[in-house]
């Protein structure tokens, strides 16, 4: 797991207690996300995300920058999370599969075409960042608009709130140190918009061993920045220290 | 950060998904579609905001809708609309870059930059930064183009599969260019003119699974005959040939079937009538002449006016008067291969004409036939020389190119001999020595199948290529 993040004016201020790993429910077993499930855990967009960004998690995982065997229906992904609630992050690994999906190997390789290679990437990560938002997190997207060249993914959260996901994909990252620097970056922006979200940067492959990674971490703003917030208004000069 | 009703942005990210969704299927006709709908249902929504916060936010998303609709124009004119001091943070630089990208793509012209980019990159044989271009512009181009260039730069890329799903989209979107069809297929038929087999047949089993038409059967029954030709033992070589006029007989059905615009286009009834003519050799092979003859007949219908389906009539029929007739015929309408004039000049043999048969002879060896062949034609000229008393020295000269051309040839040799020994006996009457059958059997098309064929394709293995960049060259001047 990668050490602990530096993600510069970022703090964690919460109030409460906060809950560390052991704290969390621990899953019954290994995680298996089906791609085709993305119908079901996001009721309002789920149909469309998962025909919208489906294939392009199935062309990353599985054709390029890593090529698995044709007839592979599956690729582990490592996941450094920080659930709310918890300072650290820590690893958990699930297992994206699309065996029974509808995406298909043809539809895989137009997309390698039809879309550019940095959407493809984005659309993949957004795509993992909607199975693994809803299995760990209990959430659903309830908004999909692109503005300008960045994405607005809301998000239902299991209390009724919604919040920001900031997204974002890297085909190949050999260090890993790209992916910290969008992380850090990301989680920056989902907080010049509110007081908290959360940031997910998906690398389809990671440091030597090409793994597929994905941080998926959620960001408060610190208590005393979240007061001057209030004093000055949303559309005020910038709140970054 | 919610700025309109849940039900309208849902509805927009709705259709802004389905939009990239088509767009990533290649259709950018309901892409576009789409996320100008998105655009629309978003503005519709303004006058419900009261703040100018949200309403430029709003203007934002659906400005970035017309963009990615290719609507520049429109994107244009919501940009002006919107405030930048409105605008949240996070909001101020991504909209300032979006609207430097939105004032370039609007200017009248940058559509013509695209498109001589992509002549250039054509000319240049970089299709892999053809593909990136176009994913990056893909409304500069009607979807049926669009997807015709991306089919023919993943072939020249040998991402068969890709071709092959491209040229799917672009018949079911442009299915009334009649060309395409043709075009479709002409690179996998000069794959196997090339004799690179496996990768024609790997090429044309993706072509037939996802382009079944007619003129796929008609590329795939062609394959087959030069599968046949290379085959290892008679059991498969007669399979395969069995293999190829199944296809044959499916691409005849479907090419009847086809609009009369497709199958009275060109290139379509150029590769019909080839594998009409391939059919017919590969029924002479089987022992079926009264098949091969038919094969020929159909050919002759789609092509009365060219000379092909005539040497292919006359070269199952020789010898036989309508043979020669065929030939003749051939040779008016311009035959540019040397099968008419070999047999022209075998028939003008056997009648004892050595003049006419001296002339077809010439004529022949001037269209270059293969080793075997020419060997004959120095053999015959060598007797029809003789027969005009010629310089012996000529005479021998030209016996030894045919000989050293085909030195296994017993027929040669002797034909030789009977010469040198003509040449002791010294009468001033002397009589014809006993050409050894001078053309003994007519020209065996099985045994001559390589270079009869071949003569029958196009003979320029760039053809396919040539055919594409005329596409190129049309879609790329069309807003010049």
């Amino acid at each position: 797991m990668d050490e602990l993040l530096d993600v510069g004016h970022i703090e964690l201020d919460n109030p409460i207690r906060m809950a560390t790993p052991e704290d969390l429910p621990a899953p019954p077993g290994p995680i298996v996300l089906e791609l085709r499930s993305l119908e079901q855990r996001h009721p309002v967009l789920g149909k469309s995300l998962l025909e919208c960004f489906g294939a392009s998690v199935v062309y990353r995982l599985s054709h390029a920058p890593v090529k698995l065997s044709d007839d592979s229906v599956s690729r582990m992904v490592s996941v450094d999370r920080r659930p709310p609630g918890t300072v650290t992050p820590f690893e958990q690994r699930v297992t994206i599969e699309w065996n029974s999906s509808a995406m298909t190997r043809d539809q895989a390789i137009r997309f390698g075409y039809t879309l550019p290679n940095d959407r493809i990437t984005e659309n993949a990560a957004i795509g993992v960042m909607c199975l693994l938002i809803n299995e760990l997190e209990g959430a659903s997207v309830s908004k999909v608009l692109q503005r300008g060249a960045g994405g607005d993914y809301l998000i239902s959260l299991p209390d009724g709130s919604e919040v920001q996901v900031e997204v974002s994909g890297i085909s190949v990252d050999s260090t890993g140190r790209e992916a910290r620097k969008r992380l850090s970056e990301k989680s920056a922006q989902v907080l010049t918009a509110a007081d908290r979200g959360f940031a997910s940067v998906t690398t389809f492959s990671h440091r030597s061993d090409e793994a597929a990674h994905s941080y998926l971490h959620h960001v408060v703003r610190p208590a005393s920045a979240q007061e001057s917030r209030m004093q000055t208004g949303p559309n005020d000069k910038p709140r970054r220290r | 950060m919610n700025p309109t009703s849940p039900s309208r942005t849902e509805e927009a990210s709705q259709l802004a998904l389905a939009a990239q969704t088509a767009l990533a299927a290649g259709d950018t006709d309901r892409a576009r579609d789409l996320h100008r709908a998105a655009g629309d249902l978003l503005l519709s929504g303004i006058s419900r905001l009261r703040k100018r916060s949200e309403q430029d936010s709003l203007r934002f998303l659906a400005a970035t809708q017309y963009y990615l609709a290719g609507s520049f124009s429109r994107a244009q004119q919501v940009c002006r609309k919107i405030e930048e001091r409105y605008l949240a943070d996070s909001d101020r630089r991504p909209f300032r870059e979006f609207r430097q990208r939105v004032n370039e793509q609007a200017t009248a012209g940058y559509d013509d930059k695209i498109r001589n980019s992509l002549k250039s990159l054509w000319e240049g044989n970089d299709h892999r930064r053809i593909l990136e271009l176009l994913a990056e512009n893909p409304y500069v181009l009607s979807r049926s183009d669009l997807a015709f260039f991306r089919a023919i730069c993943c072939e020249q890329l040998h991402d068969y599969r890709g071709a092959a799903l491209f040229f799917a989209d672009a018949l079911k979107w442009g299915a009334n260019d009649p060309d395409m069809l043709g075009h479709s297929v002409a690179a996998a038929i000069m794959m196997t003119y090339e004799r690179r087999l496996a990768e024609a047949e790997l090429y044309l089993n993706h072509l037939l699974e996802l382009v079944p038409h007619a003129l796929t059967f008609a590329a795939a029954s062609i394959l087959r005959l030069y599968q046949a030709k290379a085959a290892r033992n008679d059991d498969q070589r007669r399979s395969l040939m069995r293999e190829q006029l199944r296809l044959c007989e499916s691409a005849g059905a479907a090419f009847s079937d086809l609009p009369e615009t497709q199958s009275q286009s060109p290139s379509s009834r150029a590769w019909m009538v080839l594998c009409l003519e391939c059919a017919s050799f590969a029924a002479l092979g089987l022992g079926d002449r009264q098949k091969a003859l038919g094969f020929s007949d159909r050919a002759l219908v789609l092509a009365p006016s060219k000379s092909g389906p005539y040497t292919s009539r006359g070269t199952i029929s020789y010898p036989s008067r309508q043979a020669v007739e065929d030939f003749l015929s051939a040779e008016r309408l311009g035959e540019k291969s040397y099968i008419s004039c070999y047999y022209l000049a075998h028939d003008a043999l056997t009648r004892n004409e050595f003049r006419d048969a001296e002339q077809w002879c010439g004529k022949a060896l001037r269209r270059s036939p293969g080793i075997k062949i020419k060997a004959q034609l120095y053999e015959w000229l060598a007797i029809c020389r003789a027969e005009a008393h010629s310089d012996p020295n000529e005479i021998r000269t030209l016996f030894h190119l045919a000989k050293d051309l085909d030195p296994k040839n017993p027929r040669i040799e002797q034909n030789y001999s009977l010469f040198e020994s003509s040449l002791s006996i010294s009468q001033p009457n002397q009589e014809r020595p006993g050409w050894e059958e001078i053309v003994p059997q007519p020209p065996d098309p099985l045994q001559e199948q390589d270079d009869l064929v071949s003569a029958y394709a196009l003979p320029d293995s760039k053809i396919a290529f040539e055919m594409h960049s005329k596409f190129v060259g049309r879609v790329t001047r069309q807003a010049a």
